[in-house]
């Protein structure tokens, strides 16, 4: 198995989360057991898995929602488990986080739910105008100004999905984690939000891990694959070269 | 054997229930006593809980005098001691039914909401996204909502008892005739600040339980939608009997005061 490094194609780029033998059981069942993986700044990863595997599991770990038993989680130079409350959310305004299930606030308008991680943003947002501004220019890159009036109850599956994408770019995160960003769509709005996510990562410069087991976004849009398998990371490589493996449990899921 | 060891196994949930709560009360006054006060979302919450509750309340607490004073006048009238029905009628409703009814009522309306409430952004990822947002959800979302019911549950009861004074008096005019000023003095001839006080304190307390399990079941719900609904549940049926609890405790700290 070729190393990270070597695999993508912006090597010369630094390594922007770095985890080593992560180890997490959850409920008496070891879910993680040593699970390696490396992002570099700019790259678009795709990390997929069955259905339970722990990928889920694996991105929860990553921003500091679960900690892992033992192993080391790294990411922009900051150890996560050794972070303190105060750390870990300055961390986390350079971190973007789509949900599976988009979680917008219920109670909250779209513009609510745009604005509501600037709350205390007072050195990105002074006044009012500057807010609705940048509300109005995420919204645009994501296509959908005319929804800022909105409830998310009124949305549509793809609308909620692209608020939600578009209230994590709000903050100008440098890595964003995808977690089954097409997961209950249909499959012409999996290809828009797919699409969407690589026009993001060009636009606003950012590196993507994503979780998902919708070989379509690991076609269209990654950089590297990453295979787990049993909580490992079994096989990583390009799209076509992991295609062209004779593995037989690579072969399972192509 | 069996029923034994069943009895441990609920007595061992039952105590780690206890330190659970008494582990979530005391992380909330570290972060109600900690910055930034989230004071939009406290007025919003007191909004909710205060005044979208007054109807209820008030439309209770309007039966529940009649009722006190149609039920107890047949007997009063019987010894001849009607002219103590509004005094009666006022020390019953201030130091005791009020209090109770408000907050059982809230307890129905109120904390099953925060339950369902918080369960169901708990199970869709609200909270998560809050947490990842680097938004504190316990302080914004707890906090709050623990600290609205604390604070508007000694209003709705005051009001409660207005109210419920009201309805104790039509009946009163329409039986016998009584004139609202005579009504009123002679509820406050009887009543005292040694029966107001603690009913207003005791409200405090209630207010609290409420917001507390209500926050404590919704914020740690699991299972999917059908932990929405346990949640919800459990946040009414625990702090109704907390409720009581707590009411025995404040009738027990008052009556020593009495005493004195």
């Amino acid at each position: 198995m070729m190393k990270s490094e070597e695999l993508y194609m912006g090597k010369d780029q630094q390594k922007i989360i770095e985890v080593i033998q992560l180890f997490k059981t959850l409920t008496g069942k070891h879910v993680l057991k040593g699970f390696d993986l490396d992002l570099y700044d700019g790259e678009c990863l795709v990390v997929i898995g069955k259905s339970g595997a722990g990928k889920t599991v694996l991105i929860r770990c990553l921003v500091g929602l679960m900690t892992g038993e033992s192993g080391k989680v790294n990411i922009l130079g900051k150890s996560i488990p050794d972070l303190n409350q105060k750390e870990l959310d300055e961390l986390r305004m350079h971190i973007g986080f789509l949900f599976q299930g988009s979680a917008l606030y219920d109670s909250m308008s779209v513009r609510e739910n745009l604005a509501f991680p600037l709350r205390r943003q007072k050195k990105i947002v002074t006044n009012k105008d500057a807010l609705e501004k940048l509300i109005r220019e995420v919204l645009a890159s994501v296509g959908l100004e005319h929804a800022i009036d909105l409830m998310p109850e009124e949305l549509s599956g793809g609308m909620k999905r692209r608020i939600a994408l578009a209230r994590t770019l709000i903050l100008r995160p440098q890595i964003i984690f995808y977690d089954e960003p097409t997961t209950g769509l249909d499959p012409i709005t999996a290809r828009e939000i797919i699409n969407l996510i690589g026009v993001i990562q060009k636009k606003y410069k950012t590196s993507s891990l994503i979780i998902t087991h919708d070989l379509n976004i690991a076609k269209l849009i990654s950089n590297r694959v990453v295979i787990l398998v049993d909580g490992k990371n079994y096989a990583e490589g390009t799209y076509q070269d992991l295609k062209a493996s004779n593995d037989d449990v690579i072969k399972a899921f192509f | 054997m069996n029923y034994w060891s069943y009895l441990r196994g609920q007595l061992k949930q039952f105590v780690l229930t206890v330190g659970d709560v008494s582990f979530f009360t005391g992380r909330f006054f570290k972060e109600a006593l900690s910055p930034p006060v989230e004071f939009q979302e406290f007025l919003k919450q007191c909004y909710m809980v205060g005044y979208k509750s007054l109807p209820l309340v008030a439309i209770t607490s309007l039966i529940m005098g009649m009722v006190l004073t149609l039920q107890t006048r047949p007997t009063l009238v019987d010894f001849g001691a009607v002219s103590l029905m509004p005094s009666m009628v006022g020390i019953s409703i201030v130091r005791e039914i009020g209090p109770v009814i408000t907050a059982l009522i809230c307890a129905g309306k109120v904390s099953s909401g925060i339950g369902a409430e918080l369960g169901s952004m708990r199970v869709t990822e609200q909270i998560d996204a809050m947490e990842v947002s680097g938004t504190n959800p316990f302080k914004f979302l707890v906090v709050t909502r623990i600290q609205a019911t604390t604070v508007t549950l000694p209003v709705l009861v005051i009001l409660g008892d207005a109210v419920g004074l009201w309805g104790s008096f039509l009946v009163e005019n329409v039986k016998g005739s009584v004139s609202f000023t005579l009504f009123f003095n002679l509820v406050f001839d009887y009543l005292t600040y040694g029966d107001l006080i603690p009913s207003i304190i005791k409200s405090f307390f209630f207010g609290f339980a409420i917001g507390l399990i209500g926050c404590y079941k919704g914020y740690y719900a699991e299972r999917g939608t059908a932990g929405v609904g346990l949640a919800a549940n459990a946040a009414v049926v625990i702090t109704s009997m907390l409720l009581f609890f707590i009411d025995f405790l404040a009738v027990l700290v008052a009556d020593i005061f009495y005493e004195l």
